[in-house]
């Protein structure tokens, strides 16, 4: 099956959704949702990394993203556990509680 | 081909719709709600692409087990009252907040000049692929052609990533331990 | 023999090495015994290196390493033995050897008066001081011993050092931390003018060996009425006169007496002040081709002579009469050396080093029987309590003041005569002057000596306060360890002088290969100048009787100027002060409030300030909020991709 819409069209999308999970990061403060929007981020970049083995013809993109599965899963492991352990030693979960590297 | 566009334009608002839903729920259970349609979206956004594989993996591994992971840990923590997006209650003040919109939106739309206006991939560049793709999957079939890639010229970086896995589940271990217990005697 | 040279110099160097690092922790017996042991050996190392070299003419010059190569000069660490060498090392171990022996006896008393703290404490104290003698003893058989003068300077310096350490031995006193500060200072002063040296020659002749240099069949030359020569002469001679005390740079050795007595008799009789005197002789070559030079020599020896002897008539402090004798003493050696008579120094070095270390330690003697009094004016009819200390103290001043036949006589005629001779000889009005002046000098010293004499041995006891009854506290006299030496050096102070009888003279024949002939003598001139030598110093004696012995003696306020101008020493301490100690600490206190304050300060204080104010500012910008860096990553994610789309 081609590709029913140029790669631009793609890697526009894949733009977007970067930003808005940047956009995210910086704006939130539960971190779960910081998660969240870091989650969208990957995706983004997933989407690109597609586009463009598609665009070339070839199989290298799809390695880069299986990898970058593996590793989101792997993050996303440490990363709710560390957000677990945080809120039993705190009762609360608030990124901008955790600034005790202030100057 | 129109049938195509169509779709990809329903896909890319339905994707974009989902993500701004993603950062702008105050309840973080809705939040992941609409992550999971995102990341459904972009499964599709695969298939789109032929890769069928990536799309399967990318259901299972993604809505399938680390969205439930995040729905659960979610719902365990306090998830009713998330109170971040007024920005005058914000420490950081109001600043933060435009800084970061308004960052988000020049960041977009440079990315966006640059891909829709200026960017095109060069003809030699798709000459010099190393394989042809359309014929591989057309030979081998989808999930073979990845897997020959995979494990032939890559087979070192996916050992790596088995060892990634392996800290992160330790690493999981270590951080879910009661140490109260200790603390407590 | 000679090939035990080196043991001359590790011997010493070992005993500081061990009583240094382990000295506190042996019992003092050991430590006495290491201290004295090592300066024995070394003794005896010397004693044949005496006889090694007697049959010998070329000095015998031992390379032990290469120090140091660079371009074309080359500086080889070795050992010199020749005539000279060798009697100097005999004065600086043997003599050193009994002062050691004498200070196993008298540092055992002083750490317990001076020290008064625990066992351990004195005992530590005791070990120091002994790991400093050797030290003392090793910088000196290294000065003399050098084939260099790069290492004679090392050896210089270590002297320089191993006096300061001792004269500052009490560092519980100011006085005498005043007084070893002093002394290094002046001595520095000395050690620079023989570095100014060593770089004229470095400059000239690319070498420093004495074999290359001064010693015969050296491949240089020393022009007669080179500038080089007279500068390079009138450089070292600065450093003669700053380790040897005299004038102008003598300031030092009547404050050095605040080291304990044992140090006086190691700085005055075997080493320290004897450097300056065979610096000259052993750059007889030199010298000799500068009569500029010799001139300046004549001319602060004979100085220096007249101006310590003419304080010494009339200080107080028991040390410092013999400090002062001292300085006159080598003011004789200069004289000497200035007419060409090295061997006559030499000779008056020698028996110098036994009847002043007599004189040094009898000294100690009355002072720790008086339990630590040194004023003249609080001693006296010591006579009977201490009959072997009087009886050190009265061969040693005998000997001083050059009465027949003891060792100071026929030494310091033999400078006389030689002076006379020369005087004679080249028909100079200065060098007849420098004779009256020696002769002045004898009458001085005897004068001196005998007043001391008198004093502190004869007449009643006057240690109480005035006004009370004098009864004399209970006096000892010196232990064993403190008399056996003292005795063996009144046997020296004695027939000491022996060998330099004139028509005999062992002592000249023996060095004259090393320091050069004597000019002809005129023999009938020689015994003439015995003769009126020997009547001047009984002139002194007898003017001394006559003032202090003959009647009962009493202190009374002498308003005569003159007296106070001796009394004083000229002056010279507080004159000094006033030229250039304030004006040196004032210009220290206004660079001190000027530039330090104001400006080194004021610019240091205001960069700090400046980095202080910039750093609190930066310090907001680490605000801990997590999101508040990302969006600073972000910022820079946006610039770079800016620049992308902006670059033309």
């Amino acid at each position: 099956m081609p590709m029913p819409m140029p790669p631009n069209a793609f890697l526009f999308v894949g733009a977007l959704l970067f930003t808005l999970g940047v956009v995210g990061v910086l704006t939130r403060r539960n971190p779960l949702v910081v998660f969240m929007s870091i989650e969208l981020m990957l995706n983004a970049v997933n989407l690109t990394f597609m586009t463009f083995a598609s665009a070339l013809h070839s199989v290298d993109g799809w390695i880069f993203v299986f990898l970058v599965l593996t590793v989101a899963a792997a993050e996303v492991v440490i990363g709710l556990a560390i957000i677990v352990s945080i809120f039993r030693s705190r009762q609360d979960i608030d990124v901008d509680d955790l600034n005790t590297l202030k100057g | 081909m129109l049938a195509g566009q169509i779709a990809f334009y329903v896909l890319a608002a339905a994707a974009v719709g989902s993500a701004i839903g993603v950062i702008t729920f105050r309840n973080a259970v809705y939040s992941a709600l609409s992550l999971i349609v995102n990341l459904f979206c972009l499964a599709l956004f695969f298939l789109m692409l032929n890769a069928i594989f990536i799309a399967t993996v990318q259901v299972l591994v993604y809505a399938g087990a680390i969205m439930v992971l995040f729905l659960f840990v979610v719902t365990m923590l306090a998830p009713e009252n998330d109170d971040s997006l007024p920005a005058t209650r914000d420490r950081l003040g109001v600043w933060q907040q435009t800084a970061a919109i308004g960052l988000g939106i020049i960041l977009a739309g440079a990315i966006g000049y640059l891909v829709l206006a200026q960017a095109s991939i060069s003809p030699a560049a798709v000459a010099t692929g190393s394989q042809d793709l359309a014929q591989q999957i057309s030979q081998l079939g989808n999930t073979e052609a990845f897997g020959q890639a995979l494990f032939h010229g890559f087979l070192f970086p996916f050992e790596v990533t088995s060892v990634i896995l392996i800290a992160a589940i330790v690493g999981s271990v270590v951080l879910g331990r009661r140490t109260s217990s200790r603390e407590g005697e | 023999m000679l090939s035990l040279t080196p043991l001359l110099l590790a011997l010493p160097l070992a005993g500081f090495v061990i009583l240094g690092i382990g000295g506190r922790a042996l019992p003092r017996l050991a430590v006495a015994v290491i201290g004295c042991g090592t300066v024995l050996a070394a003794f005896a190392v010397a004693l044949g290196n005496f006889f090694a070299v007697q049959g010998t003419a070329a000095p015998q010059d031992q390379t032990l390493w290469t120090w140091v190569v660079s371009g074309g000069l080359r500086i080889d660490f070795g050992l010199v033995v020749d005539h000279l060498a060798a009697i100097m090392m005999l004065v600086v171990t043997g003599v050193g050897f009994l002062i050691h022996v004498y200070a196993a006896g008298y540092m055992a008393t002083e750490v317990r008066h001076e020290g008064g703290d625990a066992l351990a404490v004195q005992n530590a104290r005791y070990a120091r001081f002994f790991s400093f003698m050797n030290l003392f003893v090793f910088a000196m058989t290294l000065l003399v011993l050098a084939d260099s003068f790069l290492f004679l300077l090392v050896g210089w310096a270590g002297v320089g050092l191993a006096s300061f350490l001792l004269i500052g031995f009490w560092w519980q006193r100011p006085s005498a931390v005043a007084a070893a500060q002093k002394a290094f200072v002046i001595n520095v002063i000395g050690d620079f003018g023989l570095m100014l040296a060593i770089f004229l020659l470095v400059a000239r002749f690319n070498t420093l060996s004495y074999a290359g240099l001064i010693l015969p069949g050296a491949a240089h030359h020393f022009a007669v009425g080179d500038g080089l020569t007279t500068a390079v002469a009138l450089l070292l001679l600065v450093a003669a006169a700053a380790k040897s005390a005299q004038l102008p740079l003598y300031m030092w050795l009547p404050d050095a007496m605040e080291g304990p007595t044992p140090v006086s008799a190691l700085i005055h009789a075997a080493t320290m002040v004897t450097a300056g005197v065979y610096l000259v002789a052993r750059c007889h070559v030199l010298f000799a081709a500068s009569p500029a030079a010799l001139a300046v020599v004549g001319i602060m020896g004979g100085a220096s002579a007249l101006f310590a002897a003419s304080i010494a008539l009339f200080q107080y402090d028991i040390k410092r009469v013999l400090a002062y004798s001292t300085m006159s003493q080598l003011g004789y050696m200069f004289m000497g050396e200035s007419v060409g008579a090295n061997t006559a120094a030499i000779f008056h070095l020698t028996t110098h080093a036994f009847f002043k270390a007599l004189l040094f330690m009898a000294a100690g003697g009355v002072i720790h029987a008086l339990g630590g009094e040194q004023d003249m004016r609080r001693m006296g009819g010591l006579r009977t309590r201490l009959p072997i200390t009087y009886a050190a103290f009265l061969a040693g001043g005998l000997a001083l003041a050059g009465v027949p036949p003891l060792a100071g006589f026929w030494s310091k005629d033999a400078i006389l005569g030689a002076v006379l001779d020369h005087a004679t000889a080249t028909g100079g009005v200065g060098w007849y002057a420098l004779y009256g002046v020696g002769l002045l000098t004898a009458i001085l010293t005897g004068l001196y000596t005998f007043r001391l004499i008198f004093v502190v041995f004869h007449g009643q006891y006057r240690g109480a306060a005035q006004g009370q009854r004098a009864t004399m506290p209970h006096v000892h006299e010196v232990g064993m360890a403190m008399a056996a030496p003292m005795a063996l050096l009144i046997v020296l102070s004695i027939i000491g002088g022996l060998d330099g009888i004139p028509g005999l003279d062992a002592i000249g024949g023996f060095l004259q290969p090393a320091v050069g002939t004597i000019s002809a003598t005129n023999s009938g001139l020689t015994v003439i100048s015995l003769g009126i030598g020997t009547l001047a110093a009984l002139v002194g004696i007898a003017l001394a009787w006559q003032r202090y012995g003959a009647r009962a003696f009493t202190f009374v306020a002498n308003r005569n100027p003159l007296y106070q101008l001796l009394a004083h020493a000229y002056y010279i301490d507080p004159l000094l002060n006033a030229v250039i100690v304030q004006p040196v600490l004032l210009l220290g206190r206004g660079l001190d409030r000027g530039v330090e304050g104001a400006l080194l300060d004021g610019g240091s204080k205001g960069i700090a300030w400046l980095v202080g104010k910039t750093s609190e500012g930066l310090r907001r910008l680490q605000s801990g909020y997590a999101r508040n860096y990302a969006l600073a990553i972000m910022l820079g994610a946006v610039a770079i991709l800016a620049y992308y789309i902006l670059k033309p």
